[in-house]
């Protein structure tokens, strides 16, 4: 089943000669429950179509489908609301919120949703994050392994649709990188979440279940990891 | 050599025009705060300086109707700058009985300067036979320019005390301060002396006793002055400090040994108003500490805002800059070179800011001023005009200051730009250390505002130190603003008491005894005097006019008795006789115009002319040995009661009530001054009812005392109106005519408590308006800086859901917890000010008490109205830009 569709995707920065076609007429499909890898030399335009995938970017051409809601089509708010219920993000640098506790920023978008917090999933979710134990700290007390843990949960908590994550283990030491990798593949396979991982390294990818290559704002590969 | 960090630094600025100019404002916001207390200070002290000049003149000191001696010390002093010399040669009487005259002067010519002698035809005098004279004089008695005149001359001696033989002493005058000449006076004859007269002249700051007194007129100071007469010597000192006060004290010595009737109780003074813009006043006095004190409040206040708004604005920067300290430090920068980036920035600020603060706060000052101008003029009845006038040691005192300001509001950021790390900047780590507890917020904050309400809470928190001091401002604003127009509106019903409402600014009486006289002609000249303004007519009768009558005390309410009681043990001995209590009533009655009576009283109350039919008013306002209390329904008297009276050679009819009204239609000297014994009742009625009853009393021949009073209630000019009311009291000193018994006017309504009150209001509301523009300035600042430091945050926000509507209210409510909290914290304390106020001033002045609401709600609206401003102000500034540009901002 279907559950992201891509079509003439382009994202151009400036005018002119100057233009920069950061994304340029790329198009693709993702099944329900796939993994997939991106991977791509630096500035090739990853993180540019993780943030177009995510909607928190102004696309200059294209469609993006999730669920078949057409992101682009939804206004401001709209897609606030289907941002925190249907997608969720991961970033590099964790860009958790500072003045909020782990807890807290665990169940943001719940908290923005106005739903009540299913206590017993919290748990279940803090154990398997491994941060039971840290529910009242601030971000800035907790390790980088820790901090991007605690925003994988965050973009968990709702359940969404589509996992995009751009650099999970780029911020990492190997150690902290292998427990992000090993939460985000339990929750691909466990759970049957959708993910979406721009990573550098090949080892990462390899883990995928799909790898597309982007090169200079062009899908240069798309091809299967596993069979 | 080049300075790369200089370079750098420059580089910075130019290549992010718009934080730099976000800079630019803090900078400039706090020299014009600081600049504006300077500025406004110098222009009062000036506003003192010339209003003294032109009420006094430009002395410094004068020994006044001193001996000979003392000139001629004072003449041969090397501490005196300017002496002024008027030698008393005499007074002339110049009307029949001998009430009013001249007095004449032989003076040089620094004392015209220093008294600002303004001639104002012809020449002054350059002979000693030569005359000026005021225009008063001129228009009394018709002499004209170049008119021969002969002065009869008279020495005058005044009753002083007793020796101790018991024989009266006695004190020579010069002529000013004195009306008529008394049979008790002594009185020798200089002899007659022939003048020409050369110039008709404003006596300026000579003429300054303010009561209808002798005129002065001035000839030149030669060796022809009659001996033994008084002198009055008025003198400037450079340089102008401690040498004036010793001055003072060496006239005081010399004075000491001169005979007390020949100018040894002379007056020594200092032009105080005067001095007080040189920061000079008489040794002890506490009036300038006082203002300085004040003015040094204001600029802690101040201070404090300016520094916090300073340090936001260059800790913004900073944070901007911590990429490229980090690549500095990477590089090899030491510390200072970090440092000196932030302090280099500063300085560059400074050098933009600082003159651009300084025309900003005067031109700020002189629109403030303007606006304050009538009030002050009112309040201390200066004739003067306040405006900008700011001197320059002010003015680089302010320019000191500010860079003292800047220097240590850049200081922290700099210190803290010193220990960037390159892996702070590479990371783009966090500028402030959070502490869990600080964080918390409680579960009432989410149940009435909801998470973006939780959000917005955290986000004030985390710079508690910036948040404390913006609450403490806009706390300590509401405190001030509910204090001071508390007490002033608690003296405004203590005079509403003592006055009765809306006090006239002036009024002018005209009694009269002759009820056939046609008063409109009296009345209109009044109302056609320059710059009356708004004013109105009432009449009536005095207590006393219309007879008396007893009330038992059956007939008065409870509250009444009870009053009568505790002002007097009268009552106990009385109670213990078992003899009966009543008390004596005197009615009073006020007229007005028949629309304003229709106006008031409502259509539903008609008159009968036949009769003194009025409307009763059932709040009386009694005074009782300094005690003042108003009292509702203190008699039982109804509509119908009526009650003749008949004055022996008096007015003679029968007043009757048609109708009750609650309070007085408007001000009088509604207030009695009552004894144990007798109360006062207020009538009202309309001048056709009065006119009638006029018309009864003349028919049958009787005369009585009635009177028609201009309140002139909003002056267009207090100045022209008090010259002009001055000249109609001066023609009616010569003489009324038949059927007048008295003219006078009366410009001090407003008593020294209201006059406290009213400047409190001015002081108050001054530095409540200072007071938010830092808050408000600060709150922006905070939330700009907050948008500017946590785009990367609000990012992360809008990439995990928050809806822009959620957004805004977040930033609107970041801006209202600081009103909410200060709120929380300063209306309990301000309304116990209040409760103090209030019962600190019942001690005198008796009425329920009542909480100023009114007042209240202003200071809620106050506080959250900047808030909600600033919070706009913020939102509007939003930088367009997408989520994920927030996100990848390195700045955090």
């Amino acid at each position: 089943m279907e559950l992201l569709r891509v079509e003439h995707l382009s994202r151009y920065y400036g005018e002119g000669p100057a233009q920069v076609k950061a994304l340029d007429d790329v198009s693709f499909s993702v099944e329900k429950g796939e993994f997939v890898a991106i991977m791509g030399p630096s500035g090739s335009g990853k993180s540019t179509l993780m943030h177009l995938l995510g909607g928190v970017d102004k696309l200059t051409a294209g469609q993006v489908w999730v669920q078949g809601t057409d992101l682009y089509k939804l206004d401001e708010t709209a897609l606030a609301i289907f941002r925190r219920r249907q997608i969720g993000l991961v970033y590099q640098f964790y860009n958790l919120l500072p003045v909020l506790n782990v807890r807290e920023n665990l169940t943001l978008p719940l908290l923005l949703d106005g739903r009540n917090v299913n206590e017993t999933q919290l748990e279940q979710l803090a154990q398997i994050l491994g941060i039971q134990d840290r529910m009242k700290h601030l971000p800035h007390q907790l390790s980088g392994g820790q901090q991007q843990r605690v925003s994988i949960g965050r973009a968990l908590i709702t359940s969404p649709a589509l996992l995009l994550a751009d650099e999970p283990t780029g911020n990492l030491d190997s150690k902290n990188s292998g427990e992000v990798m090993a939460l985000l593949r339990y929750f691909h396979e466990k759970k049957g979440q959708t993910l979406l991982v721009i990573t550098h390294d090949e080892r990462i990818a390899c883990q995928a279940d799909r790898l597309i290559t982007v090169e200079d704002g062009h899908i240069a590969r798309d091809e299967a990891v596993r069979p | 050599m080049k300075n790369i960090i200089h370079t750098l630094t420059r580089a910075q600025m130019r290549a992010n025009p718009r934080r730099t100019l976000v800079t630019l404002i803090g900078v400039i916001l706090s020299v014009t705060m600081l600049t504006a207390v300077f500025a406004g200070a110098d222009s009062f002290l000036n506003l003192l300086y010339r209003q003294a000049a032109q009420d006094n003149g430009t002395w410094h000191g004068r020994a006044f109707e001193t001996g000979e001696q003392v000139v001629q010390n004072l003449s041969q002093d090397d501490r005196v700058d300017q002496l002024g010399l008027a030698a008393g040669w005499g007074m002339v009487p110049l009307d029949d009985q001998n009430r009013w005259g001249a007095a004449l002067y032989g003076v040089n010519q620094s004392f015209y300067q220093l008294l600002g002698v303004e001639c104002l035809e012809g020449t002054l005098p350059a002979k000693e036979n030569e005359l000026a004279i005021t225009r008063t004089i001129a228009e009394k008695t018709g002499w004209k320019l170049g008119e021969q005149v002969s002065l009869d001359l008279l020495r005058v001696w005044t009753p002083q005390g007793m020796d101790s033989t018991g024989a009266t002493t006695y004190r020579q005058t010069s002529g000013l301060g004195i009306m008529g000449l008394s049979d008790s006076y002594v009185i020798h004859s200089v002899g007659e002396n022939q003048f020409t007269i050369t110039a008709i002249v404003d006596p300026g700051g000579f003429d300054d006793q303010n009561v209808l007194t002798w005129e002065p007129c001035f000839t030149a100071l030669e060796e022809q002055i009659p001996p033994d007469g008084l002198w009055c010597a008025y003198y400037t000192v450079n340089p102008l400090g401690q040498e004036l006060y010793n001055l003072m004290e060496d006239i005081q010595n010399w004075q000491a040994a001169l005979p007390a009737d020949a100018g040894g109780v002379g007056t020594i003074d200092l032009n105080r108003q005067l001095l007080l813009y040189y920061g000079m006043d008489y040794p002890g006095s506490l009036l300038l500490p006082a203002f300085y004190g004040l003015m040094a409040v204001t600029l802690l206040i101040i201070l404090v805002g300016a520094v916090s708004l300073a340090r936001n604005a260059f800790a913004i920067s900073m944070s901007e800059r911590t990429q490229m300290l980090g690549m500095l430090a990477s590089v090899g920068a030491t510390r200072a070179q970090k440092r000196q980036s932030v302090l280099y920035e500063a300085f560059i600020l400074g050098l933009i800011g600082i003159p651009f603060g300084l025309a900003a706060g005067c031109g700020g000052m002189a629109v403030a001023l303007i606006l304050l101008n009538q009030q002050v003029q009112e309040l201390f009845q200066f004739t003067q005009s306040l405006y900008l006038s700011v001197r320059p040691m002010f003015l680089v005192a302010a320019a000191l200051l500010a860079a003292l300001t800047l220097a240590f509001s850049a200081l922290q950021p700099a210190l803290k730009a010193s220990r960037v790390t390159p892996m702070d900047a590479i990371r783009g780590e966090g500028q402030i250390q959070l502490h869990s507890s600080d964080m918390k917020t409680g579960k009432l904050t989410r149940m009435i505002f909801g998470f973006p309400g939780v959000l917005a809470l955290k986000n004030c928190k985390r710079n508690r130190g910036r948040y404390r001091a913006i609450v403490f401002s806009l706390a300590l604003s509401v405190i001030v603003l509910v204090a001071g127009t508390g007490l002033s509106y608690y003296v405004d019903r203590a005079m509403g008491v003592r006055y009765g409402a809306g006090s006239p600014i002036a009024t002018a009486t005209i009694t009269f005894n002759d009820p056939s006289l046609d008063t409109t002609p009296y009345t209109d000249e009044l109302k056609a005097l320059a710059g009356t303004g708004e004013a109105r007519v009432v009449g009536g009768l005095q207590a006393g006019a219309m007879g008396s009558f007893t009330l038992d005390w059956a007939d008065m309410s409870q509250e009444t008795i009870n009053w009568l009681q505790s002002q007097t043990d009268l009552s106990e001995e009385e109670d213990t006789s078992g003899g009966s209590q009543s008390s004596t009533i005197y009615p009073t009655l006020l007229v007005m115009e028949d629309e304003e009576f229709a106006a008031w009283a409502g259509q539903g109350v008609s008159l009968n002319p036949d009769y003194l039919d009025c409307v009763m008013i059932t709040s009386t306002y009694l005074n009782y040995e300094g005690s003042y209390t108003q009292l509702k329904n203190a008699l039982n008297l109804r509509p119908g009661f009526s009650m003749d009276f008949a004055q022996e050679g008096g007015f003679a009819d029968t007043w009757h009530i048609a109708a009750l009204a609650e309070d007085f239609p408007y001000s009088g000297n509604t207030v009695t001054d009552t004894s144990i014994d007798s109360l006062t009742l207020q009538l009202v009625t309309s001048r056709s009812v009065f006119q009638a009853f006029l018309d009864r009393q003349e028919s049958q021949n009787r005369e009585g005392a009635y009177y028609w009073q201009i309140q002139y209630i909003h002056p267009e000019s207090i100045s022209a109106l008090t010259n002009g009311l001055q000249d109609w009291s001066l023609n009616n000193s010569y003489g009324l005519p038949a059927g007048v018994v008295s003219a006078y006017y009366n410009t001090l309504a407003m008593g020294g408590l209201q006059r406290f009150g009213m400047l409190l209001q001015i002081l108050c509301v001054g530095f409540v308006l200072l007071l938010c523009l830092v808050c408000m300035a600060n709150i922006h600042n905070s939330l700009s800086t907050g948008m500017e430091l946590r785009a990367r945050e609000y990012g992360i926000l809008r990439s995990v859901g928050i809806t822009p509507a959620d957004f805004r209210k977040m930033i609107w409510l970041e801006s209202l917890f600081y009103g909410i909290k200060a709120l929380c914290w300063s209306l309990p304390l301000g309304l116990g000010v209040l409760a103090l106020e209030y019962c600190a001033i019942r001690r005198a002045f008796q009425f329920p008490f009542c909480l100023p609401v009114e007042i209240v709600v202003l200071a809620i609206v106050l506080v959250l109205g900047v808030c909600w401003f600033s919070g706009l102000l913020t939102r509007r500034n939003l930088a367009e830009q997408t989520i994920a540009q927030a996100i990848q901002k390195t700045i955090c």
